[in-house]
């Protein structure tokens, strides 16, 4: 496996610039970095499925909510928090291959429809569950209050560790086939891969990802409500992936957090009239960057380079 | 028959009440390299895409290394060894030439396989883009794609090579490699011999053909006419008209997509 050192200098870079950060910043901000950092873990579980392997997610919610409710849960019976962690992933994860399995089934736009709708009646479903999920009250996790740096650090360790994850993942043979699988499915099942075995696989990781967020989010927020199953948190991941550079590790954080400051910014300038303002940026930039953030910065990267080799 | 490598018995495919193929009996033996030409729409690339599994057949038998395939899946007949080369060159458009054959190398076996990479190097270097290895596949030229395509259904180790049109639209030179590839990968002694028993080819190029195959079937209408040694059938009415038709037309063809199959 071969990285790049340039990819290998901006993790570090950026691993230094972020664990340096709650120094320079305030309260808020530490919280908005923390919950940054999670979408960011949420996101690239979308990436995963459609990044890299082809497949328009909606239905990421459902393993965002999924695991922040086992976390919710064994919370409150297990104590500490690495075991109520791996549980909302692994819960996820097993999630994540049921509803694989039953999705790789279609394809194109049935695809997107059959998640979306599973997104919504996990919805439906934790709304009238009230017994269990506390509907949209939620649940109150009695998480105690160990300090905002100690949560931000323990979320930057966790994103540190998941991007690492991922590139390794990314970089190795099950990898290759996700990216043969997202640019020709026919190919890779005539090379002899069983397509929807491997669909189902990303699938599973992606909701072991997403699992994890959900646990990390209702952690640093102390709560979980049936508002986690929501679509629209579904449409904020496909938003901050494409955004930022879907089918690369780095993008889907670029994504979260560009969009997170950027609302937080303009609400703070404009007031009500902010969301309009973040649509039509939204809409420019995936015009005037199709292949997101990642994609320009890299194209401004290569011109450099030639530029330095040129002279 | 029993004995052959691989024969099918019967086959016949039927598009919405269009027959493609009608019961065509066929066999190919351990070392043999067969030809199949024909007309636009004859039923060329359904007979190769039947064998292959890419897609069912309507009835009909289809049998390899004296198993019953008919029900296998694409994939399943890949791992059992027979390979099928698309007749629009399909490597993955993102992926560098070395992943591309990567991709291939693994199928059937997920765990690293010592030797291969040096393995992967001289399929390259037996196609001739070797000193192309880091270059994304939709950078290449045609005629390239359609030799890594090639080089691709060959590292999946296959016995029986299924090939459409492998030279069509193919600049002069890459056209050379891939006859003469075609030519060598059956033989045993050769530097191009991959374990390859058997390939089976459609061709629109006659001197391709002739020059290939050691015997050549000829369909027309979804039907086998004829199947013999490139000598003899040159000698058949049927296919002597053809030819002289044929003659005048060296273009690509378009005809077998006409029945609704890409």
């Amino acid at each position: 496996m071969r990285i790049r050192v340039e990819y290998a200098v901006v993790f570090l870079l950026s691993a230094f610039i972020l664990a340096a950060t709650p120094v320079f910043l305030g309260k808020f901000h530490l919280i908005l970095l923390t919950e940054t950092l999670i979408w960011g873990i949420f996101a690239l579980s979308f990436d995963l499925v459609y990044g890299y392997t082809g497949m328009l997610s909606f239905g990421q919610s459902v393993f965002f909510g999924t695991g922040a409710y086992v976390f919710v849960y064994s919370f409150e019976g297990i104590a500490g928090l690495v075991i109520p962690l791996v549980l909302a992933a692994l819960v996820s994860a097993v999630l994540g291959s049921f509803v694989g399995w039953a999705v790789v089934r279609v394809s194109g736009a049935r695809f997107f429809l059959v998640t979306l709708v599973l997104a919504i009646l996990f919805h439906l479903l934790a709304i009238e569950g009230r017994w269990l999920t506390g509907g949209d009250d939620g649940l109150i996790v009695p998480v105690g209050f160990p300090g905002l740096e100690y949560n931000y650090y323990l979320v930057l360790g966790i994103s540190a560790l998941t991007v690492m994850g991922t590139v390794i993942l990314v970089k190795s043979p099950l990898g290759l086939v996700f990216k043969m699988i997202r640019d020709s499915e026919r190919r890779t099942r005539l090379l002899g891969y069983s397509v929807k075995k491997y669909k189902i696989i990303a699938f599973s990781l992606s909701g072991l990802l997403a699992g994890l967020a959900g646990g990390l989010y209702s952690y640093i927020s102390g709560f979980a409500s049936a508002g986690f199953f929501h679509w629209s948190r579904s449409a904020d991941v496909v938003i901050w992936t494409i955004l930022g550079g879907a089918g690369t590790v780095a993008g889907p954080f670029i994504g979260a957090a560009l969009l997170t400051f950027v609302r937080d910014s303009l609400s703070a300038i404009t007031g009500k009239i902010y969301p309009v303002l973040v649509g039509g940026l939204i809409v420019f930039s995936v015009l005037v960057f199709p292949r997101g953030v990642i994609g320009m910065l890299g194209e401004v990267y290569e011109k450099i380079k030639e530029g330095w080799h040129g002279r | 028959m029993g004995d052959s490598l691989l024969s099918v018995k019967g086959l016949s495919k039927e598009y919405d009440g269009f027959e493609a193929l009608r019961k065509v009996d066929f066999s190919l033996e351990s070392g043999e390299t067969k030809g199949v030409m024909g007309p636009n729409g004859a039923g060329k690339s359904t007979f190769l895409k039947l064998i292959s599994g890419e897609i069912d057949v309507t009835s009909g038998l289809i049998k390899f290394d004296g198993r019953k395939i008919t029900n296998y899946s694409v994939e399943r007949r890949c791992r059992q060894g027979i390979a099928y080369v698309p007749q629009k060159p399909s490597p993955f458009p993102t992926l560098t030439v070395k992943d591309n054959l990567r991709g291939g190398a693994r199928a059937g076996s997920y765990l690293p396989v010592p030797g291969r990479e040096v393995k992967l190097d001289s399929t390259l270097d037996l196609v001739g883009l070797s000193d192309r290895s880091e270059v994304v596949a939709s950078e290449l030229p045609y005629g390239e794609k359609r030799l890594l395509d090639l080089a691709m259904s060959l590292v999946t180790r296959p016995r029986v090579l299924l090939a459409d049109e492998p030279t069509a639209g193919v600049d002069n030179r890459s056209a050379g490699r891939i006859t003469d590839l075609m030519i060598e990968l059956t033989k045993s002694d050769t530097p191009a011999a991959r374990g390859v028993e058997g390939l089976i080819f459609v061709e629109h190029d006659r001197n391709v053909l002739f020059e290939v195959a050691d015997e050549v079937g000829f369909l027309k209408a979804g039907k086998l006419l004829v199947e013999g040694s490139p000598e003899k059938i040159k000698e058949r009415k049927c296919v002597k008209e053809y030819l002289s038709e044929h003659g005048a037309f060296l273009g690509y063809s378009r005809g077998d997509q006409r029945a609704g199959i890409d």
